[in-house]
Order: structure tokens, then sequence, then C-alpha cells
């Protein structure tokens, strides 16, 4: 019998964890990390986004209407394809809507495989469930196909005479970068595997931990973490296999030979 | 009559300097064309335009007749076959780097790869058959240079393009890839188009013409 329920934060006691702060803060001024104006920044950010998106929550749980939770997706998937693509270096192209399209589609299909025939809540697109459910496929595969992008044109960048080689010996475009594909879409996919290995054994997973702290039963907290975790590998494989196979055509010309871009580098 | 293989004003500019490359040149069956040219001229590039890697910005070629735009890329490159300056191994033995193109490209296949002419070439370049099971990785410039050659030949193109194919050679060995260039270009309808450095390398190719690239300047 679990008698445990969730111990709720007054103001005093989130007032008191901005102390932590001056920890982190200490350490930067005393090694002259330059990091304070950073981190004062951060703390603050991340208070008032929290704060706001705490607001944002409560509002659309409350008005519960399918057409407002799939454009807070939507644009939650918008975002993460804006930040997924921003830090690849060495990028001939705008892969934005690439990268759109796959963040979309893999966590759409996933996502709604979990929600509908798994979790199964009433209305099935119950937006406690629904939300946290596709954020936490979005924000890992938006870092494994951020990942695979950068593995896939740096590989390439590495092997030009090896790939030109290939399309002399009259491959076509993707037979002459297919194993740096296979490189980059195992690049994306490791970090999660490797989560796999390792949970419960190293790291107990955010969502799990919150669970328990939330007053849920541990046996019951795992479940739901091992669904997360199926759904995390599941979206992450589709959107790196996504992402390299619409944006490796972008390194070539209708020539079927690499672009200038790609070839001066 | 139609032209064996054939550009014209095939033209591409630079643009790290402004400068351009604007170039015409004829080859026949059984012929050499040597390209020559200072360093930076754009020679590599002229190949590489030949072989498709790179694309004109302006220019025709034509092989027996047809235009260039007629044939597909993949099946150009194994017809028109460009042989890079610095020789390009993969990891595995010699042999299964001679066997690669018919492994990868659909359309070599159809072909049957050709063990008596892949030995054939070994012995005539001097490299001993025992290295055909040596990783690929671990050959010298030298024998990787005869190696790509002969790769390149065991796809049986009708034009070769070679960017410098005895950059890495010594003596004995570039006399070897020079006979054996002459050999090859003689047998049914075959032509080389040859950059090289080496005046000894030109004087010994048989029938050879000399096309000398010039450095164009932006607003010329």
């Amino acid at each position: 019998m679990n008698n445990y329920t969730y111990i709720p934060i007054s103001n005093l006691q989130l007032a008191f964890s901005v102390l932590l702060v001056l920890i982190t803060g200490l350490i930067s001024a005393l090694l002259k990390l330059g990091l304070l104006k950073s981190l004062i920044w951060g703390t603050i950010r991340a208070f008032v986004q929290l704060t706001l998106i705490g607001y944002v929550l409560t509002y659309i749980f409350a008005l519960n209407n399918l057409i407002v939770i799939a454009m807070v997706i939507l644009f939650m998937c918008f975002v993460a394809s804006r930040e997924a693509t921003r830090r690849v270096k060495n990028v001939p192209h705008h892969t934005g809507i690439l990268s759109f399209l796959s963040l979309s589609a893999s966590t759409f299909v996933v996502g709604l495989i979990v929600v509908i025939v798994i979790i199964s809540p009433q209305p099935w697109y119950s937006p406690q469930v629904v939300i946290p459910i596709f954020g936490m496929l979005l924000g890992n595969s938006m870092n494994a196909i951020a990942l695979s992008l950068d593995r896939m044109y740096s590989e390439v960048h590495s092997h030009i005479d090896e790939v030109e080689q290939l399309l002399c010996f009259g491959a076509t475009p993707w037979e002459s970068v297919l194993n740096y594909i296979k490189n980059a879409v195992a690049a994306g996919m490791t970090p999660t595997i490797n989560s796999l290995m390792v949970v419960g054994l190293v790291s107990l997973p955010g969502m799990m931990t919150g669970q328990i702290l939330a007053g849920m039963n541990p046996q019951s907290a795992v479940r739901y973490q091992f669904i997360v975790m199926v759904m995390i590998a599941a979206s992450v494989a589709i959107g790196c296999l996504l992402i390299v196979g619409l944006s490796y055509k972008k390194m070539f010309n209708e020539e079927m030979a690499l672009v200038d871009e790609i070839r001066k580098n | 009559m139609t032209q064996f293989f054939q550009f014209t004003n095939l033209c591409r500019h630079f643009e790290q300097n402004g400068r351009y490359i604007m170039e015409s040149g004829t080859v026949e069956p059984g012929h050499i064309l040597a390209i020559r040219g200072p360093s930076g001229a754009g020679k590599s590039t002229l190949l590489k335009m030949l072989a498709r890697l790179v694309i004109p910005e302006s220019g025709e070629i034509m092989y027996r007749g047809q235009s260039w735009q007629t044939i597909a890329p993949m099946e150009w490159r194994t017809r028109v076959h460009y042989v890079a300056q610095k020789p390009v191994m993969f990891p595995g033995t010699l042999e299964e780097n001679f066997r690669m193109p018919f492994k990868v490209s659909s359309i070599l296949s159809d072909k049957v790869f050709s063990t008596e002419n892949m030995l054939q070439y070994l012995a005539e370049i001097d490299l001993p058959p025992s290295m055909l099971s040596q990783e690929a990785g671990t050959l010298s410039g030298g024998e990787a240079a005869r190696a790509a050659l002969i790769r390149a030949l065991l796809m049986e193109p009708e034009i070769l393009l070679l960017d410098e194919p005895t950059a890495y050679l010594d003596g004995d060995s570039r006399a070897a890839v020079i006979n054996l260039l002459n050999q090859w270009v003689a047998v049914q309808e075959r032509a080389i188009l040859v950059v090289s450095h080496k005046d000894e390398d030109i004087s010994e190719l048989n029938k050879v013409s000399i096309l000398t690239v010039a450095v164009g300047k932006a607003g010329e």
C-alpha cells in the first residue's frame, strides 16, 4: 500500500533553491570562468520559461481541445527542427524543412502508437499524456537528428575522394555515400541505445524520478519509463533514417556529382 | 564523319581567383591527347568536367556522335573513366579493390570480371600476384597508383582520363605504365586523355597530340 503523496513546494522553498545558484556562481567567480553573466541570465530564463509553460500547460489542459494540442505539438516540432539544424556545420543547404518533416513524421508515428494503442487515455488526445510524451520524443529525436546530420556531412567532407571514386565506378549517389549514411544513422542512435543499457543501473531517468516524487508507485513508474525508452528508441531510429534519407540527395547535383559546396571544402 | 570524343568550349570559372578555363579538344580511337599547362590552369578540372564530376558552365561534350546529356552520368563514368592523381584504395585486399567496381555498380554488374586480364596487367606493370591478398591500405604510393590504373583498365572503359598517372612512380615503374598505356590504347576503340608534367611521358606515348591549357582571367 502506497500512502505517499507528493510534497508541494511553497514560494519560500522555491526561493531558497535559488541559493544553490550561489554555489555555481561562487565557483565561476573564484575560477574566473566568465560564466557568471550567463549563469544569472540562464537562471532567470529557466525560471521565467518554466513558470510561463506551467501556466500555458494548465490552460491547455483545461481547454482539452484536439486542434489546440495539435498546434502546440507542431510548434514544438518547428522549434525542435530549428534547434536540430542550427549548430550543424558544413551544411550546403537549408535542412530546416527536412528536419521538420523528419521530426514530425517520427514523432507523430511513434507518439500516436504509444498514446492510442499503449497508454489509451480518455479522451485519446488527453493533453496530460500527449504533450509530455511528444515532448520527450521530440527532445530526444532532435538531438539524434543533429548528431546524424553532423556525422553525415563530416564523413562525406572527409571522404570526398572516396565518394568521387565510387561515382567513377558507376555507383549512384546513394551507393557512393551508403557507408557514411550508415555511420550517420548509427551515430544518431548510439546515445539512445547506450541509455537503454544503463537505465536503472547508472541513471534513474527524469520522468521516472518525477513520477516517484509525485507519489507514484515505483513499479508503475518503471512501466511508464520502459514504454518511454522504447518509444524514444523507435522515434530516434525513424528520425535519423528520414533525415539522412531526405538530405543526402542535397549533396548531389543534377549530374549526380557532389555539389560545389561539398567539393570545395 | 562522327567524332569519337570531342569537347567544345568547355568552360568553368574558379571562385577563388576569378580565373576560368575554356577549352576544346578532340581525340580519335587509338590516340592519346596529352593535356599540359601551368599549375592552377585547370587541367584536373578539365578532366573532372569530362568525367562529369564537375559541371561545366557552358560547352558541349560529344561521344560517338552523342551529346553527353543523352547518356546517364553513371553509365558515362564507366565508359569515360577518370583516374585521380591521388590513388584511392578502399578497405580490403588488393583483389577486393579490383573487383569493387563490379560490386558497387549495377551497370558493371552485368560485365564479367576478368581474372586473366588482372594477372596480365599485374605482370605488365611489375606487381607480383602475391600482392593480391595484401591489404590495399598497406600499398606504397607507387603501388597504389599502379593498382588504381589496373582497376580502371579492368572496368574496360573506352576513354581513360588520367591525371598525372606517373606522379608517384620511379623510372622502371613509369616506363612500364607508359608501355601498358600504349598497348591498351592500341586495342579496339579506345582513347586516352592524360594530364602530365613529365616531358618523357609525353615523348614515349604513341600517337599523342598535345592540348596546352591556358589560364583565362575574368573579363577577358
